[in-house]
């Protein structure tokens, strides 16, 4: 099965089994290893990409799901200006430990950005990153970090 | 062998915030976690579990492992 469809802004075509995860062809075929396996049940969020400028779990998606959309991975989004403020702030804050989990939290804070749905309250950044977890639980400077970023 | 002051013996460190080595690479998804290597020739394993929920095993026929390189 062929699928066609764009990755960090590059037009690709993709040969993949029907049931095939996307996470399976960004990180094997495309040797895009910055989406993680952890959890494989959509709920830990270290396979966060995004389709259209949503967040998704990669390891849930099938690749037929990206046809004809925009995939954006961390090694993209890290080739843009908005990046470069997360970067500075996240590293600042210290908002990351083992770095497992970081990834998938820039790509959920950059859609947040993008789309306006954050504020600078706890309870917001909280809810707001629910779908991704940090095992080392260094949370506070993560949602210190974010806060700055909703400023 | 001569060994190079560390920060804290030379006094650099002190009274500074340090940056993280390691954050740039992990925060561009660039840092190489275990899941993320391949050596050549490496095997995969997987865990084969009991199709039977109680049962009592009599001989276990690992032919078609063992078969494997």
């Amino acid at each position: 099965m062929s699928v066609r469809t764009t990755v960090n802004g590059t037009p690709v075509t993709l040969e993949a089994d029907p049931g095939e995860l996307l996470l399976d062809v960004l990180r094997g075929e495309l040797g895009l290893i910055g989406a993680k396996r952890s959890c494989d049940v959509q709920v830990c969020g270290t396979c966060t990409v995004l389709i259209d400028g949503r967040p998704v779990s990669a390891c849930t998606t099938l690749v037929h799901e990206a046809r004809d959309r925009s995939v954006l991975t961390i090694e993209g989004l890290a080739e843009t200006p908005e990046f470069a403020r997360i970067h500075e702030v996240f590293t600042r804050h210290l908002a990351l430990q083992c770095g497992y989990c970081t990834p998938g939290m820039a790509l959920t804070v950059s859609a947040l950005l993008a789309s306006g749905d954050l504020a600078d309250d706890e309870a917001t950044v909280r809810e707001a990153l629910a779908g991704n977890v940090c095992r080392c639980t260094g949370y506070r400077a993560i949602i210190d970090a974010v806060r700055e970023l909703a400023r | 062998m001569s060994v190079a002051p560390s920060p804290s013996e030379t006094g650099a460190a002190l009274g500074h915030s340090v940056g993280r080595k390691d954050a740039d690479e992990k925060m561009r998804g660039a840092a190489r976690y275990v899941g993320d290597r391949t050596v050549p020739g490496m095997l995969h394993g997987k865990v084969l579990r009991s199709e039977v929920a109680a049962g009592r095993i009599r001989g276990i026929d690992a032919s078609a492992a063992e078969a494997m390189p």
